[in-house]
């Protein structure tokens, strides 16, 4: 198919488009999202809606819900200090975890398109943290990596600095998880992978030869192209790190601690849910974070008028 | 869209669904797989069991299972274990589901929060009808298993807190062993003694402050119970003297830095004892066994002694727990089978033969008379542990209050806080009891 | 630039960088290969990963497996449920994808937000309505509740990535191939699944993995022993309030990690080679 073709054909639909643009598909769509219509009806709104019914409830688990309107909401904003707590700590963690891991596997992942030999090899190695994910095994690895005697203490000694137990000292603790969550930056990483294979290798070769360096090429090319897969892990990252709820629980042994500085929000909500048998209460922290990752989520929306771009040439 | 009706109408429908399922518990389980496994008469019955453990304990129990199985041909029993991650969390979701196993491994801390909910299955008749018989079992233990006097659990295994110690290190400094008279000061001595003569970076002790357990004790030296009936006992004075207490250690080096507490787990692997850089830890009598296992040095020999006794003590703080209990589920299709295969398990000389004190040493005393000489040494000991425990303590309080898991969390919460020095002691303490006292009123 | 962009201390340089950071990422396997030919109580007390002595005992303890069900039969289990999620999600997610991203249909903005809306709220509190359902339908203790949702796009998080993906294609092909009397399912089939294959493989690697480590839904619907998965068997080996046996569960997660492996070499061929657009896009 020749370019002038699909140019010719562009303006001939252009006009039929206009008139039903909008509802063109109904009955494809509907085909297309047969399954996630059935299983959002079925497996997934219902157990939302009872779970947002559950928020008004005093809910043991093991005994039938009481309705007490908006108490467990009330409670939250006015006398749970851990509640405030749990919001600082991942407030904390998504503010300084997400940017790093973003532009680490960027770059990681720039480093690892194409142009150096054994790449297979560097990428499944890159990619072997995030295989162990939140297993039982990373726990005590990460105590023997970051804790009082561990190997990173072990390195520091032998230059003479005496260092502290990352992982068990108040201070340090989240940014050991954080660093725990920027090294498993693996998935981030192939998403931007599979982002640069979508780059035709002819945009590089075009601009190479009109004489673009590669930073000009960076910034003028790849970035643009990639922005819908760049809007896509920061999106993620952002809703993922605020319910960033397995690393927090496999390093602090399930306690959030020490003296609660890893109490990571969804970790006091399971906590509250199924060790306290307040899963009422559980149930409204996370209604109440759905509207805080919403809104948060809505503005990298909004945003992303400004700097994503789509080939199909549709808004977000 | 032409199927916005259908739409709505599958949606209420599925919310219906919903609707049903919480509120119809009564349907009973669903463990009606009437195929059954094999050879099942038309009379058979199945029941689900669940517990958590070790392999070991997968082991013995499932020949228990088996043994009984053969002994009542028409009952089968499904076992169903896993470790002890997530247990609770599948227990709880079953009750949620009116899904959970006949038979119940429950724990002391989770036994009345089940209880008071209605999960649990009322042993009482069956225990007055001697399908499940508690004559020869240890008072105490039933005491334990009671809530509201109805007896929702029996005891497995009777344990004991105690002090474990590294005979050899003690040995090796010359220092004499705990003996079962000794105090809070005498432990304070050894331990801070022990960090001196061994220098920097070994302990005395393992930092146990955080631990509500422990702690229990030390209050009901006071001649009280750390609970009365849904409200804490313990006044910010004692507390006060406690953290004091394990403040000092701190200093000195009898007990572990905030930081090495930190990094310790439940896993006894990770416990200072057991990676050699302390010579004393709180733990539960049968853990011994374990913890000598683990032990980095191999030679070094473990003892246990009960804790130490209050300055002036009211009354002896040690006493006897249940290591863990068996209860059954409130909606079983087969109560009196779920009472007679637990009469087995605790009863029966050939199955408690087979579980031996693996879960702990049994509550039947006519049977851990025939038992005890049986045992290789080591096991012993921790059956004389129990001898001496069981004759220098006093009975056990009630279970725990509803509420309790959350309570004994901000406990370790502000023992941390506390050494690590984010705040000054009595203001933790004023919190901490604060806390406390809100948490238990809205539990109750 | 360009010439210098090839120079040999620039190659040299990529890969020292390359292998420094590579070893900070494979320690962590070493050191578990390490921890799996140690006794239990070494592990805890040796920082460095190499073991005194090379002791295959704990692989054949922890292949037995338990009461009857070697560790094999987990692994067999987890494949099947990893390899029918995979299928599930491929296909369910790509679908709805293609129509959010392609198509124009009525309430396109709500079922949109909808769909978000699902990846946002914490599933901790959607277990336990699920559980009831499923324990209504009689699907406990099956791996019905496990495959089923993902057949049925419940994973939003894949829905979002390849409506991403598919919105980088370039329009022009499926007004062409439009013209061509080509369908929406034939655009779909034809076009849009070849040219978004990076896409799909990525789901590909992420469902795999994340059924192969989800431990906490397989807990909470898998009763009976024989249907454990891995997660499950290697959680069997451990009891935090007595004895663990940290040796056979180190070596059995050696080599659980094996078909991780076998997956990622496999599929991560395909970003490699990429896909020759070049010739489609005219």
């Amino acid at each position: 198919m020749s370019t002038t073709q699909v140019s010719q054909a562009r303006t001939e639909r252009v006009t039929a488009q206009r008139v039903k643009r909008r509802y063109a598909h109904n009955g494809a769509a509907l085909l297309f999202l047969a399954p996630w219509l059935v299983g959002l009806l079925f497996l997934t709104l219902g157990p939302m809606l009872v779970s947002l019914y559950i928020s008004f409830t005093d809910y043991s688990i093991l005994a039938a819900p009481s309705w007490v309107g908006l108490d467990n909401y009330t409670t939250m904003f006015t006398s749970d200090k851990l509640f405030i707590q749990s919001l600082k700590v991942t407030f904390t963690y998504v503010a300084v975890s997400v940017p790093i891991k973003l532009i680490f596997a960027l770059l990681v992942a720039m480093l690892l398109n194409k142009g150096i030999r054994g790449l297979g090899i560097y990428r499944t190695v890159y990619y072997i943290p995030t295989l162990l994910g939140g297993s039982v095994a990373i726990a005590m690895l990460w105590r023997k990596m970051l804790g009082g005697d561990g190997l990173l203490n072990g390195v520091l000694a032998m230059i003479g600095i005496k260092a502290p137990d990352w992982v068990a000292n108040p201070k340090y603790a989240l940014y050991s998880i954080v660093l725990l969550s920027v090294w498993q930056f693996g998935s981030s990483m192939i998403i931007f992978l599979a982002g640069l294979k979508q780059i035709p290798p002819e945009y590089d070769e075009a601009s190479a030869v009109d004489g673009a360096g590669p930073l000009r090429r960076f910034f003028y090319i790849t970035l643009p192209i990639l922005s819908p897969v760049i809007f896509f892990n920061l999106v993620m990252q952002l809703i993922t790190s605020f319910q960033s709820f397995t690393q927090a629980f496999v390093i602090s042994n399930g306690s959030g601690g020490p003296v609660n500085s890893t109490l990571m929000y969804s970790l006091y909500l399971y906590k509250k849910g199924f060790s306290f048998f307040q899963m009422g209460y559980a149930s409204a922290m996370a209604w109440v974070l759905v509207i805080l990752i919403g809104v948060f989520t809505l503005l990298v929306f909004r945003s992303s008028k400004l700097w994503v771009h789509y080939e199909d040439g549709g808004k977000s | 869209m032409l199927n916005t009706k259908k739409w709505v109408t599958l949606f209420c429908l599925s919310l219906l669904m919903f609707a049903t399922a919480c509120s119809g518990g009564s349907s009973g389980p669903s463990a009606s797989s009437n195929e059954g496994e094999e050879g099942g008469t038309s009379g058979n019955i199945e029941l689900r069991m669940t517990w958590w453990g070790s392999q070991t304990r997968h082991d013995l129990t499932t020949k228990v299972i088996k043994l009984f199985e053969e002994k009542h041909p028409g009952i089968t029993i499904k076992p169903e274990y896993s470790g002890w991650d997530g247990y609770f969390d599948k227990l709880t979701t079953q009750v949620a589901g009116s899904n959970a196993p006949d038979i119940i491994q429950m724990d002391y801390a989770f036994l009345t929060d089940f209880a008071r909910r209605g999960a649990l299955l009322d042993l009482t008749p069956y225990a007055e009808s001697k399908e499940l018989r508690t004559e020869d079992h240890d008072k105490s233990m039933l005491k334990a298993g009671s809530i509201d006097d109805k007896l929702y659990a029996i005891t497995l295994g009777v344990n004991a807190p105690g002090v474990i110690y590294d005979a050899t290190v003690f040995q090796e400094l010359g220092i004499e062993e705990p003996q079962e008279s000794w105090t809070w000061k005498d432990f304070s001595d050894v331990a801070a003694k022990i960090a001196a003569e061994k220098g920097d970076g070994f302990y005395g002790s393992a930092d146990v402050s955080g631990t509500t357990n422990m702690f229990e004790v030390f209050i009901r030296q006071t001649g009280k119970g750390l609970f009365d009936g849904g409200t804490l006992t313990a006044t910010s004075g004692e507390l006060q003297q406690w953290f004091d207490m394990w403040g000092a250690l701190r200093e000195n080096g009898g007990a572990t830095s905030a930081e090495v507490t930190a990094s310790t787990t439940n896993a006894l692997e990770t416990r200072p004892i057991s990676l050699g850089t302390a010579a004393m830890d709180f733990a539960w009598s049968n853990q011994l066994l374990t913890f000598q296992q683990v032990n980095k040095n191999q030679d070094h020999k473990l003892g246990i002694q009960v804790l130490p006794h209050g300055v002036g003590e009211k009354q002896i703080g040690e006493y006897l727990k249940a290591g863990q209990f068996l209860s059954g589920y409130a909606k079983t299709k087969h109560p009196k089978e779920v009472a007679m295969f637990i009469d087995f398990m605790v009863n029966d000389p050939e199955a408690t033969a087979i579980l031996g004190s693996e879960r702990g040493v049994p509550v039947n005393a006519s049977i851990r008379e025939k038992m005890q000489p049986t045992l290789p040494e080591a096991e012993q000991v921790i059956f004389q542990f129990i001898d001496v425990v069981s004759k220098n303590s006093s009975e056990i309080d009630p279970p725990y209050p509803q509420g309790f898991s959350e309570v004994d969390t901000s406990f370790k919460s502000a023992s941390e806080q506390i050494a690590f020095g984010q705040d000054n002691t009595p203001d933790v303490i004023a919190q901490f009891i604060e806390g406390a006292k809100a948490t238990l009123a809205s539990s109750q | 630039m360009i010439g210098q962009r090839n120079s040999a201390a620039w190659v040299v340089a990529k890969h020292v960088l390359i292998s420094v950071i590579a070893f900070v990422m494979l320690y962590p396997v070493l050191w578990m290969l390490g921890s799996s030919f140690k006794p239990g109580h070494m592990i805890f007390t040796e920082t460095w990963f190499w073991p005194q002595a090379w002791n295959w005992q704990n692989y054949i303890n922890g292949w037995t497996g338990i009461q009857g069900n070697p560790f094999s039969r987990f692994l067999t289990n987890s494949v099947v449920l990893s390899l029918g999620s995979v299928l599930g999600n491929v296909i369910s997610c790509s679908m709805a994808a293609y129509a959010f991203a392609r198509l124009n249909f009525r309430f396109k903005a709500i079922c949109f937000g909808l769909m978000l809306m699902t990846i946002m709220l914490p599933h901790h509190v959607t277990l336990i309505p699920q559980y009831i359902l499923f324990n209504h339908l009689e699907w406990v203790n099956t791996y019905l509740p496990l495959v089923v949702p993902k057949w049925l796009a419940t994973d939003a998080f894949f829905i979002f990535l390849m409506v991403q993906f598919f919105r980088g294609l370039p329009k022009e092909l499926d007004e062409a191939a439009t013209i061509d009397g080509c369908g929406p399912v034939r655009i779909y089939t034809k076009i849009i699944i070849p040219l978004a294959f990076p896409a799909l493989v990525t789901t590909m690697i992420f469902t795999f993995l994340w059924t192969w480590d989800d431990f906490f839904s397989q807990l909470i619907y898998l009763s009976d022993v024989s249907k454990y998965t891995v997660p499950l068997g290697l959680r069997l080996f451990l009891d935090s309030s007595s004895q663990s046996d940290w040796g056979p569960m180190f070596a059995m997660s050696v080599l659980s990690l094996v078909p991780c492996f076998i997956v990622f070499i496999v599929c991560q061929k395909y970003f490699v080679e990429g896909i020759a657009t070049s010739g489609l896009k005219g």
